[in-house]
């Protein structure tokens, strides 16, 4: 026997209802629109010896 | 001079790397930090490990460890499953990157989470079909989880299986991989 369920408690419901209760975050959104555009450097700085996390763009790069 | 940076990445994790980076790790909790060093974060009947490493500064940034479970409700008093899972046992980012943001916005463990969703999303696509993402959330990671879109399992009418690690607390928490299509 196979079947779809989801996550609410209740067996069946469908897609719909599913994505209405189920939004991606804004922060989710902005964040891999954010790293469509960017990648994330890491390094430790010489001086202060602080760890560094920077974004550079990605077009940047390409040029 | 010319900046020497890495680009931020995460891979399998290996027995060498675990040699070379793993023994400085301190994420501020002892238990989670120590599995990275045991023979467990290696073994594949367990979970299999991801790690960023600055090799640069020669230092480990954060790991995560998955492997398979599912969440389950019950019906007329019988266990039914609603849906596979991918289970993150273990998630941790080191102390001295745990505060480090972009626009005060984007912290290293969102971008760490990003790929363990992005990796299940491509396991889901191409390999192993499942619903969710599951996991015990310590308090301190609690808002990481959260501003992601995971949710907390309503106990009374779900609820997964957690690892020996979890039986003594953590807040059960879920990811509907819908919302990512």
């Amino acid at each position: 026997m196979a079947g779809y369920a989801f996550p609410t408690g209740t067996p069946i419901r469908t897609k719909t209802e599913l994505k209405n209760k189920f939004n991606i975050t804004k922060h989710r959104k902005d964040l891999k629109e954010f790293l469509e555009k960017n990648e994330i450097v890491t390094y430790r700085d010489e001086i202060t010896g602080e760890y560094i996390m920077e974004a550079r763009s990605k077009n940047d790069e390409e040029n | 001079m010319m900046k020497k940076t890495d680009i931020f990445k995460v891979i399998p994790y290996t027995k060498e790397i675990q040699e070379k980076f793993s023994c400085e790790f301190d994420c501020g909790n002892d238990h989670i930090s120590n599995f990275l060093r045991s023979s467990l974060a290696l073994n594949d009947s367990f979970g299999k490990t991801y790690i960023s490493v600055s090799e640069e500064s020669e230092k480990v940034i954060g790991y995560y460890n998955i492997s398979m479970g599912y969440i389950e409700s019950c019906y007329d008093k019988l266990p039914v499953r609603l849906g596979g899972a991918v289970h993150i046992n273990y998630f941790a980012v080191d102390r001295d990157w745990q505060k480090k943001n972009i626009a005060n916005k984007f912290y290293i463990s969102d971008m760490l989470l990003n790929d363990c969703i992005e990796r299940v999303m491509f396991i889901r696509k191409n390999y192993v079909g499942c619903a969710f993402i599951t996991l015990a959330s310590t308090e301190e990671g609690y808002n990481l989880y959260c501003r992601n879109g995971f949710e907390e399992l309503e106990a009374e009418d779900m609820t997964f299986t957690p690892n020996e690690s979890e039986k003594s607390g953590g807040t059960y928490m879920y990811f509907a991989l819908e919302t990512e299509e």
